[in-house]
């Protein structure tokens, strides 16, 4: 297998996805860092994306993850760090914490749905 | 042997596929042609077939809820074999038990999902030929971590004080689902078991066929001929989860590699050539046996599920009212009505 | 203490997590407190009942125990008798035939043999529970079992909020408590919940009293009576009934032993109609139970009574024929109709 690029459609297949397509940093290999690239919004906010990709399992061959449970609401404040949902890849349960502290403003992918690695869970917005 | 070996391992891996069916990308146990719970059990053919192979159908055997394998040693009809684990009408169970509850009288096999349950009732049928006078024998067939249970420890020591014609086969895969051995059992070799109860007990340190073939063939002999019981470990490799939806993140990676470099059947495969059975004869067994497993399964996926009221059938034999449906009547025998005054 | 209210509270949790947040609290407020159960400690749970407790508290206080129920349980038994707090786990319901001596004979009893003089704070946490084909020997709730039997408390949690502080008061209740999880309710990723488990919950620990009803569903015309899983399956039931013109009322008992008969009364007063829906065997079960406790305190309150219950038969392993013993959303309100309005 290999560390190839992440599904460039942001949540594309997904209900609820993301529909101003967003520029994102490909970090779908495992173990990179990646997820916290932020993004200018017009409200002066940075959008921190929750990226997939870089809390992949590393020993899996499947490239389709499916989101079990969100734990917070959307418009709801979320620490850095802290679990907001989490996700199944090849019976393989993975927590999804927050990448910064902030407000999640946006959910890509709802529950049950299916997503790719890489793809853009959520996005949190960050104090300005 | 070797057909059969190769024909349990084919077996256990078409089955993966097909109840991986309908389970992606979420895993649902419960989703797909084949649901609940399933354990299978590549890597531990040896431990089936070195036993099995000097069993006749009067011979009867227990197996636990890693059944697959014993089956099909054992003879077991495969295509209703397989209608079952497909929750078929025409499952060997019609659909009632699943594969974990396997039973097949035509070769006295039967299974229980919980872990060492077969203990006692391979007891009883040693008990019924002894009885009988039949030189039939008993196999119970447990993991290595069943034999932490009062059930198995209670069966050695019946089984000795009445020298009963039983084999306990103890399956060492080392782990008892996330539990490795070393964490849980003492003493490592489980057959030392036996000592305790005064009877023969025997580990073979491989999953080397003919090891077991020769090791199996002595302690069902001895059965046989009236020698009494044996404890019979056998060292084997657990290839997969413990049942199929088991991450196996608790388990370490070279223990994974090591039971997937040591292939039994391949060590077979080998020694039957250094014997001058050539690749071409090796190749027609193999597929025979993938044949045997695609038709088995072919079959089983085109008979009908039971209907639902089909559920109320099978929980006895007789009616509810036993034997009979009248009471006799015997003048002057039944109470009198109202109370002495 | 007051109980924070789940509204006020920003986040969610699925029941398993919540029963592991009230097992870690205990376990760090009280050194007394240890868990030991089969694949409890790296596996974190069969059914994700203790993920995580191993890497806080280590091997010491999360105990992987062998195979062996009788004697974990029954060494639960004596350690909480030294005056520990344990929390043993059976990891299903349907394994207590192996250790049914300890938890009866022992457990339930010392407290009254001994007038008083030993208590037994213990928790048995044990899944229950079938829908996922798992067949006859791992798909039982059981429920009326454990609470026929004296002297143990008999806990069923139906959501997060619930489970935390039950499994708060289980811990800390000097009684022995039977804390019984149903696999469906618990979020596992293999085994997908209904949307009803996963609840706000407070992050402060809280406790519910055991004995007091819940009433999950206001409602005039009918009284729905229920447990566990079949909450889930009656709130559902209860939309469709709505839709029809029929408001149900909804009770979770959440826990069996003590009984809060006064809330289902209290209820029936109004309604004059009762449906009590069970996942466990119809006779001399829950059901009846129930029943009999309305006739009993006011007969001319009940004017119309239906009970949803498996019919007396093993849970079968085929999908057509499970559906049809374990009461679905379908029959609970087939069931409503049937009683009228």
């Amino acid at each position: 297998m290999s560390g190839s690029d992440p599904a460039s459609d942001s949540g594309g297949e997904t209900e609820g996805g993301g529909d101003d397509s967003i520029e994102r940093a490909g970090g779908g290999s495992n173990g990179t860092d990646g997820g916290t690239d932020t993004i200018e919004t017009d409200g002066g906010a940075d959008r921190v994306p929750v990226d997939s990709g870089a809390l992949w399992p590393g020993d899996t061959d499947d490239d389709v993850g499916l989101l079990l449970n969100w734990f917070v609401a959307e418009g709801s404040r979320v620490t850095e760090g802290n679990r907001i949902a989490e996700f199944q890849v090849e019976k393989v349960d993975v927590d999804v914490p927050a990448p910064a502290t902030g407000t999640l403003a946006e959910i890509a992918v709802d529950e049950d749905g299916e997503f790719d690695r890489g793809d853009v869970l959520a996005y949190v917005e960050t104090e300005g | 042997m070797y057909e059969d070996m190769v024909t349990a391992r084919l077996y256990e891996e078409r089955l993966q596929d097909e109840y991986m069916e309908g389970k992606r990308p979420g895993f649902d146990i419960s989703a797909g042609d084949i649901p609940g719970e399933l354990h299978l059990a590549a890597g531990q053919e040896a431990a089936a077939v070195g036993v099995c192979y000097h069993l006749r159908d009067d011979d009867t055997v227990t197996a636990p809820h890693r059944p697959h394998h014993v089956a099909i040693a054992k003879g077991v009809d495969l295509k209703r074999m397989t209608a079952e684990i497909f929750g078929r009408e025409t499952g060997l169970c019609h659909g009632k038990g699943g594969h974990m509850h396997l039973f097949d009288p035509d070769v006295n096999f039967a299974c229980s999902g919980i872990i060492a349950e077969g203990c006692p009732p391979a007891l009883g049928a040693a008990m019924a030929a002894k009885k009988r006078n039949t030189d039939s024998v008993a196999v119970a067939y447990l993991g290595e971590g069943a034999i932490d249970q009062g059930g198995f420890l209670e069966s050695l020591n019946m089984a000795s004080v009445h020298d009963l014609p039983v084999v306990f086969v103890v399956e060492d895969n080392d782990w008892a689902i996330s539990m490795p051995k070393d964490r849980v059992t003492r003493p490592d070799d489980g057959s030392k078991r036996a000592d305790g109860f005064d009877m023969r007990g025997v580990r073979v340190d491989s999953d080397d066929a003919r090891a077991i073939y020769e090791a199996g063939g002595e302690a069902v002999a001895r059965a046989r001929d009236g020698n009494g019981p044996t404890v019979l470990e056998v060292q084997v490799h657990r290839r997969m989860g413990h049942f199929m939806g088991d991450p196996e993140t608790y388990r370490p990676e070279e223990d994974q590699q090591r039971a997937a470099d040591r292939d039994s059947i391949e060590r077979l495969a080998a020694d039957m050539r250094e014997f001058g059975i050539d690749e071409a004869e090796l190749e027609e067994i193999r597929d025979r046996a993938a044949e045997r497993v695609d038709e088995a399964v072919t079959w089983a996926k085109q008979q009908p599920l039971p209907e639902p009221e089909a559920a109320h059938d099978h929980v006895f034999t007789n009616p509810p009212s036993g034997v009979t449906d009248e009471e006799p009547e015997f003048p002057g025998s039944g109470a009198a009505a109202g109370g002495d005054d | 203490m007051s109980t924070p209210t789940q509204e006020a509270v920003g986040r969610t949790a699925t029941m398993s997590d919540a029963m592991v947040e009230a097992v870690a609290h205990e376990m760090r407020a009280d050194e007394e407190v240890f868990y030991m159960g089969e694949d409890v400690a790296d596996y974190g749970g069969i059914f994700d009942s203790t993920t995580g407790l191993l890497d806080e508290f280590g091997r010491d206080r999360v105990m992987d125990v062998p195979i062996s129920e009788t004697a974990y349980l029954g060494a639960a038994v004596g350690a909480a008798q030294a005056g520990m707090r344990p929390i043993a786990e059976l990891m299903f319901v349907d394994f207590f035939g192996v250790a049914m001596d300890q938890i009866y004979n022992q457990m339930a009893k010392n407290t009254y043999m001994s007038g008083g003089s030993f208590s037994v704070p213990m928790v048995l946490t044990t899944a229950v529970g079938g829908t996922y084909n798992d067949a006859a020997q791992h798909s039982q709730t059981l429920y009326g079992t454990f609470a026929h039997l004296p002297g143990m408390k008999v806990v069923v949690p139906s959501t997060a909020y619930d489970a935390k502080g039950l499994m708060h008061n289980a811990i800390r209740d000097d009684d022995p408590v039977v804390y019984m999880f149903h696999k469906r309710l618990m979020g596992i990723g293999w085994m997908p919940a209904p949307d009803g488990p996963k609840t706000p919950v407070p992050e402060e620990d809280y406790t519910i009293p055991f004995g007091k009803a819940d009433v999950k569903r206001q409602g005039d015309d009918v009284t729905v009576v229920t447990l566990g899983l079949h909450v889930h399956r009656a709130l559902d039931a209860a939309e469709t009934l709505a839709d029809e013109g029929v408001d149900a009322e909804v009770i979770d008992l959440r826990t069996l032993k003590p009984l809060d008969r006064e809330t289902v009364l209290e209820s029936v007063r109004k309604t004059g109609r009762l449906v009590v829906v069970d996942e466990d065997y119809q006779s001399y079960g829950l059901t009846g139970e129930i029943i009999s406790s309305v006739a009993e305190a006011d007969l001319d309150a009940l004017e119309a009574v239906e009970r949803v219950a498996v019919p007396d038969v093993p849970i079968p392993y085929s999908r057509p024929m499970e559906d049809a013993v374990i009461p679905g959303a379908e029959d609970v309100a087939e069931a409503v109709r049937s009683v009228g309005k």
